[in-house]
């Protein structure tokens, strides 16, 4: 078995769709020939030819209702952003016609927009954004966000299997960062959309988070583990459907909720974490639930200012300790 | 005399449905068609219906198309009122009609958001190597949209089998063309794109389904995308609430009633043709029967569940068949 970076298990993912099912086609700016800006789509093009990994202009909200259509007109469409920032030019696509057309009609729009998210890479206000509180306000796109390469080849492959339209946010951070074993082709496993995955058992705090904190989370247990505190970390790994039970559960036993994201903190998705927690596990709180997110500005470019906005190991560390001893 | 009978029954519907507006039974306002109805026949006569034909994405002044490509009467009623034999189970309202079963996508309010999504049926229709093409009609001021020009410059670099039909009316509610866009002649707008155009009078039905025709069979022999441009008038207002004699000039609306294309059609078929009124009234009796038919139909329609607000939002691999 080979070991993947997340990015490599997204293209594998994309890969064993498009050889398992031929309606399966990827669609969007440089990703044919060139294989996408992050190489996600390489080969694809070479293997299944040019009406199966399509070059577009440079139009997203075109990519995104051409997606569309060729969902509901039976493909099944992975549309790529380029980088997650520009799905604000397919946001009414998505919105207006993606998410409305089953509720209205019963017709099914089985599609996947691939966003490239995140920070880190100093890419700066227009290549960093997080965009996945920009879809869960509205009914009818699922979103997924995996942390790690196996889930990012086992949630992409179950997102193109959906019969609805997935905005999938790959963490740009991760693509080279993250690594592991990860079966592909005929081995290759589906993971659930839906479902959390508890990273790491505990017994005295929760932490709640996905996508690229949930590295951070780990350390952080790793670290409070020696101080005497145990945490379990909840990677949420899909936003809608959000697990609510997972985290109740957890939280119910441990009586303290940390929820941590990247994206900035004003209403970012751990605001509805933190009201579902409140209000359905408030009887077995011992402490505030807390939250740890980005500050509340664009996110800026030279190093010293994205590292001002984005939530730290430190961060995560002072409000877990003072969690822990509240 | 089919195209009598279409445009006869369109023009009887919505008349009909203006009616049930002004009485208050009616929900939200009523969008009307009127002095469009050989545009709405004549896009929709050349396609093939049904399922497994060609896509439809009609706009709010296409009603005629429902009817020609499939939709019984009687939904389009029930549409209007709000009530569970709606194509959208009373989710959705006036013209914002759609089904599988008659491959017609649900129109949206956002102008020319429908254009890409056609383009996306036209090119699944390529990729599966099939000989269908997809369809889609707009008025004048959609062209002023974002969507438009990514729609048509996707169709035209992807070649794939999509028609465009602009309704070019002068009114974008109560914005006159001029203060649209200063290219008037639309259909120049698809040739800088590399689409082959044509402009056509839309008042003439037999002109507009011999353009339209000759863009499906170009578009269905792999000739890639094609552009029709409907010369029309909008004959009223936006919707029905819209008090459109404050800025419409009159004489102009008066100029272009007499190029009503249900006349216009009247004419050619009791001189050229050499039909006798006679024909055409039994014509007209049948409309009244189906249109009263329909109305009857809808009014005995139930009105959804309250349940049914709560449903539907996510597709599930078990629920794909949704009733009809």
């Amino acid at each position: 078995m080979a070991e993947l970076t997340y990015l490599e298990a997204i293209n594998a993912a994309l890969h064993d769709e498009m050889e398992a099912d031929e309606r399966v086609f990827c669609m969007g700016e440089d990703v044919g020939r060139q294989g996408g800006a992050f190489g996600a789509t390489k080969g694809l093009q070479q293997r299944f030819g040019e009406l199966r990994s399509i070059d577009t202009p440079v139009a997203e909200a075109g990519i995104a209702g051409v997606a569309i259509g060729a969902a509901m007109a039976g493909r099944r469409p992975v549309a790529e952003m380029q980088f997650g920032d520009f799905v604000s030019i397919a946001f009414d696509q998505l919105i207006t016609c993606a998410a409305k057309m089953h509720y209205r009609i019963g017709w099914a729009v089985p599609m996947v927009v691939r966003c490239p998210n995140g920070g880190g890479v100093g890419g700066g206000p227009y290549h960093s954004q997080n965009v996945e509180a920009w879809f869960h306000h509205h009914a009818g796109l699922k979103i997924v966000c995996p942390a790690t390469a196996d889930d990012a080849y086992g949630l992409l492959r179950s997102s193109i299997r959906d019969p609805n339209p997935v905005v999938f946010c790959e963490h740009k951070f991760l693509y080279r960062r993250e690594k592991s074993e990860v079966p592909t082709g005929e081995g290759g496993e589906l993971v659930p959309i839906g479902k959390a995955a508890i990273r790491r058992p505990g017994d005295d705090l929760t932490i709640v988070t996905y996508a690229s904190m949930v590295r951070l989370a780990t350390a952080v247990a790793d670290q409070l583990a020696e101080e005497g505190t145990s945490c379990e970390v909840i990677d949420l790994r899909t936003l809608v459907p959000f697990d609510a039970e997972t985290v109740l559960e957890s939280v119910r036993r441990t009586g303290k909720a940390l929820v941590v994201h990247e994206d900035n903190l004003t209403g970012g998705f751990g605001a509805e974490v933190a009201a579902v927690i409140s209000q359905h596990a408030f009887e077995s709180l011992d402490a505030p639930v807390t939250r740890v997110a980005a500050i509340d500005t664009p996110i800026p470019f030279t190093p010293v200012l994205e590292r001002e906005y984005m939530p730290t190991e430190d961060d995560l560390l002072a409000a877990a300790r003072d969690l822990a001893a509240y | 005399m089919d195209f009598f009978y279409w445009m006869t029954l369109t023009r009887a519907v919505e008349e009909r449905a203006l009616n049930l507006y002004r009485q208050g039974r009616l929900p939200g306002s009523y969008y009307t068609g009127r002095g469009q109805e050989a545009i709405a026949v004549g896009i929709a006569a050349p396609l093939r219906h049904g399922r497994d034909g060609d896509w439809l994405s009609p706009w709010i002044r296409d009603l005629g198309s429902y009817l020609v490509h499939g939709v019984p009467p009687w939904r389009l009623f029930s549409q209007f009122m709000g009530k569970a034999g709606s194509t959208t189970r009373g989710k959705d309202g006036n013209l914002h009609i759609g089904g599988e079963e008659w491959n017609i996508p649900c129109q949206v309010s956002h102008m020319a958001d429908m254009i890409p999504l056609t383009v996306g049926a036209a090119l699944a229709y390529r990729q599966a190597g099939e000989d269908r093409v997809a369809l889609t009609s707009f008025g004048d001021a959609a062209t002023s949209r974002g969507d438009f020009h990514e729609g048509l410059n996707i169709a035209a670099v992807l070649e794939v089998p999509a028609i465009f039909v602009a309704e070019n009316n002068g009114w974008g509610y109560s914005t006159p063309i001029a203060k649209q866009t200063k290219v008037t002649e639309l259909y120049r707008k698809a040739a800088s794109y590399g689409i082959p155009a044509v402009s056509v009078d839309g008042n003439d039905v037999f002109a507009v389904y011999s353009a339209i025709k000759a863009a499906v069979d170009a578009s269905r022999a792999g000739q890639g995308p094609q552009f029709v441009e409907c010369l029309t008038y909008r004959m009223g207002g936006h919707a029905a609430h819209d008090k459109y004699e404050s800025y419409m000039p009159m004489e102009t609306l008066a100029e272009w009633s007499d190029k009503d294309p249900l006349k216009r059609l009247e004419a050619v078929l009791l001189g050229d043709r050499g039909m006798d009124a006679e024909q055409l009234e039994s014509v007209r009796t049948r409309v009244r029967d189906e249109v009263r038919d329909a109305v009857d139909r809808a009014d005995a329609d139930a009105y959804p569940d309250a349940a049914e607000a709560h449903q539907g939002v996510f597709a599930s691999a078990e629920d794909d068949a949704w009733p009809s």
